[in-house]
């Protein structure tokens, strides 16, 4: 029994809604699925076609999108991650996020793969999905609530404890560009500002509820497939860390390779006291009370946490992720554990991006200690490192753009630039985009990163296994294209192949909902193309092969590419790290002394931009490369507007 | 009795048991189809676990997976509650079943 649309793996539909008429309509979700294969793979082709590089973020034409993969809602290992995607914020160029989330499945069940938000509506309004009942509800005396606030009183009004939903806190309302979505009352879509896109539509949230079922094409190889994929992702070299303390568990390995970003990215290993104060085990242990994990996976790396006492006493959130950790122990120096659960549970009520908070606080924290900065300027705050009283009222502030959160909430680019005083210097960003990632300390990391289309990120290129150890050399040869520099963090050779990897495993695994975790993104004995192709394959009913996989993440790399192109002035100089990264060698720590060349970078640019045939000295694709790829269109719209590659 | 309730101690919610239910039953993904159910404590961090025995709201009754070499709920429970779900279907299950049948 295929879907009603004829497919297998899908659900069949993407739902349309227009916020400014109060339309919905429906179309086939095989009109895009041979193609680009579902979730963002699917949102870039529309979001490229129909977003128009005259729209801004915030006006009704911009379009904002969720998307749940073919894999989402079955067995598939890890897949229960949705997509989003609209015209980024920060970048004003392409823009992503992806979550896990309970709201994906659910979606697929109510018979929906996509949903396509356009429009603004009059007053504040909720989405509600019942299956075929599609409803836009008053949410008027939800707007200012928090997000938990917000999906208990969905929750209470539709009488279903159980009902799944996306929502956005008072910083989406408020329109701060650093604002997320949140699923339920704890996953981020974080990255690239679509709280404020959300807020701009005035919609509150997104609500779901599904009956139906999803179906594959061919139940039993699917499931021995699901077998196979369950037992080497329980037998990954990292499967029993990441199980007890998550993502956190990275903590000591980013110590030794020098990838904290510790006072906004001047030091990039902690002092060692503070390491003692902030150490994950004894965290966990003291504050673990239950695991969250997410359909179909294996690992179950999620945690609930309890504070019992001090400062913020009765808290009960769900965990947070290692970049909690970089971004409050590592760029604001805070060495208490249990501020670092209350902060993450701050920004997730209030609808702020984590990495945006510490972005924009980190460079006001460096600003002040280099005297750029005054308390007279921070609202008669003084902005010292590590001071939690100080970090939480700047959140308040930026979440409800109140004095000078009304500056930080733009994010640490845009608040430099509002600053002056020579202060963009100690904005650590790429693209525009408050930056995460530590890129001083691993040549592929950091290229992935520079490269990223949204502006920073390492879910769509960076290579997370540079700092894996103990690995099997000749399987991490087989595993990465052969190349050879994997873990040798200071080599720039091999590395934009490397990266090339990335960018097409991370994007196959955005379109299909499968989470990065149990893939080869952090050892190469995690799942990698083979193992996925196969569970496609079997899902779908369509026989796909790892050359076909490539050449689909390829286009998809391509469309994002030319988003960019046609929406900003961006081309090879923002494909490099912000300048302390070249001009500071490493202070402390393994890699003390040693920093990013500028000679080698731009080699490495070259083999880049080579490999991926686009024009060496622009960054621009090729009419050829576009072609090749069936993307004559991109060619024809880049040529108008000047910004096809020569080469 | 239609079904049967089970504190679901380690359980992560990822309601995986779920699907692999109702494959056993139809062939298809479905919570809907499903013997079995993990709810969201409301009172604090946790899941429950529900047991349908009966066909009732759609959902079908449990057949203890006749046919599979294993329950497969069991066999994709994920690690932290396996011996848990183990236990209550080996033993907690039929007691209250068996207490059932004899009020």
């Amino acid at each position: 029994m295929k879907n009603s649309n004829g497919m297998y793996g899908y659900a069949g539909k993407i739902l349309r809604v227009d916020l400014s008429s109060s339309s919905i309509s429906l179309e086939p979700t095989m009109k895009y699925a041979r193609e680009w294969l579902g979730g963002g793979g699917i949102d870039q082709w529309i979001l490229y076609n129909e977003v128009k590089p005259w729209i801004t973020p915030y006006a009704p034409a911009n379009l904002l999108t969720f998307g749940a993969g073919p894999l989402v809602g079955t067995m598939a290992p890890g897949a229960s991650r949705v997509s989003a995607g609209s015209k980024n914020a920060l970048t004003l160029g392409v823009g992503s996020a992806n979550s896990d989330s309970r709201f994906g499945p659910e979606l697929k069940f109510a018979g929906y793969d996509h949903i396509i938000l356009q429009g603004k509506a009059r007053k504040p309004v909720y989405l509600w999905i019942d299956d075929e009942h599609i409803e836009i509800r008053d949410a008027t005396h939800l707007w200012g609530k928090t997000i938990g606030e917000t999906v208990d009183a969905i929750r209470h009004e539709l009488g279903d404890p159980e009902i799944h939903m996306v929502s956005i806190g008072p910083a989406g309302e408020n329109i701060v560009r650093g604002a997320c979505v949140i699923q339920n009352k704890g996953r981020a879509f974080g990255r690239c500002g679509f709280g404020g896109v959300m807020g701009s539509k005035n919609l509150k949230a997104i609500a779901v509820r599904g009956s139906g079922a999803i179906e594959v094409a061919d139940g039993p190889r699917f499931m021995k497939a699901v077998d196979e994929l369950r037992q080497k992702v329980n037998s990954m070299s990292n499967a029993e860390m990441v199980r007890k303390l998550g993502t956190p568990s990275a903590l000591p390995r980013k110590q030794e390779t020098c990838g904290i970003p510790y006072k906004n990215f001047q030091y990039l290993a902690l002092p060692d006291e503070m390491l003692a104060k902030i150490d994950q085990e004894s965290a966990h242990n003291k504050y673990k009370v239950g695991k969250i994990s997410y359909m179909g996976c294996p690992i179950g790396c999620g945690g609930y946490y309890h504070i019992d006492n001090g400062h913020y006493a009765g808290l009960t959130t769900e965990g947070y992720q290692f970049e909690a950790l970089a971004n409050f122990a590592g760029k604001l120096a805070v060495d208490d554990p249990s501020f670092i659960i209350k902060i993450n549970n701050y920004c997730d009520q209030l609808g702020l991006d984590i990495d945006n908070v510490a972005g924009a606080i980190g460079w006001a924290m460096e600003c002040y200690q280099r005297g750029i900065l005054t308390k007279e300027d921070a609202d008669g705050l003084k902005l010292e490192w590590g001071d939690t009283g100080v970090i939480l009222e700047l959140t308040r502030k930026m979440a409800y753009r109140e004095g000078f959160g009304n500056i930080l909430g733009e994010g640490c680019a845009h608040a430099a630039e509002l600053l002056g005083r020579e202060s963009d210097y100690y904005a650590m960003h790429l693209k525009g985009q408050d930056l995460y990632e530590v890129i001083r300390n691993d040549v592929g990391w950091a290229l992935g990163a520079c490269v990223s289309t949204r502006g920073g990120g390492h879910t769509t290129g960076a290579p997370g296994v540079g700092i894996a150890e103990g690995e099997d050399l000749e399987l991490t040869k087989k595993v990465y294209d052969g190349v050879t520099t994997v873990y040798d963090r200071t080599a720039y050779e091999g590395k934009a192949k490397l990266v090339g990897y990335f960018e097409r495993l991370h994007r196959i695994c955005n379109a299909l909902g499968i989470c990065h975790i149990l893939t080869n993104s952090m050892s190469p004995t995690g799942l990698g193309f083979p193992e996925i192709v196969e569970l496609y394959s079997a899902a779908t009913g369509w026989e796909t092969t790892e050359s076909d996989f490539r050449r689909a993440a390829t286009r998809m790399l391509n469309v994002e590419k030319a988003f960019n192109l046609l929406h900003t002035n961006f081309g090879r100089k923002d494909d490099y790290p912000p300048p302390r990264s070249m001009e500071e060698p490493i202070p402390t720590g393994s890699m003390k002394g040693w920093k990013l060349e500028k000679k080698d970078w731009d080699k490495m640019l070259d083999d880049y931009y080579e490999m991926n045939h686009w024009d060496k000295e622009s960054s621009f694709p090729t009419r050829k490369c576009l072609e090749e790829l069936d993307l004559k269109q991109i060619a024809d719209d880049l040529e108008k507007v000047g910004k096809l590659g020569g080469m | 009795m239609n079904k049967v309730s089970f504190e679901a101690t380690g359980c992560g919610g990822c309601r995986t048991c779920e699907i692999a239910c109702s494959y056993h039953h139809k062939k298809v993904f479905s919570p809907n189809l499903s013997s079995i159910e993990i709810s969201d404590r409301t009172d604090k961090p946790g899941f429950s676990l529900t047991f349908h025995i009966g066909d009732v709201d759609g959902h079908l009754g449990c057949d203890r997976c006749e046919g599979e070499d294993e329950p497969l709920c069991l066999k994709y429970c994920n690690i932290s509650m396996r011996e848990k779900l183990k236990t209550i279907l080996q033993s907690e299950l039929p007691e209250k079943l068996a207490g059932e049948d004899k009020r």
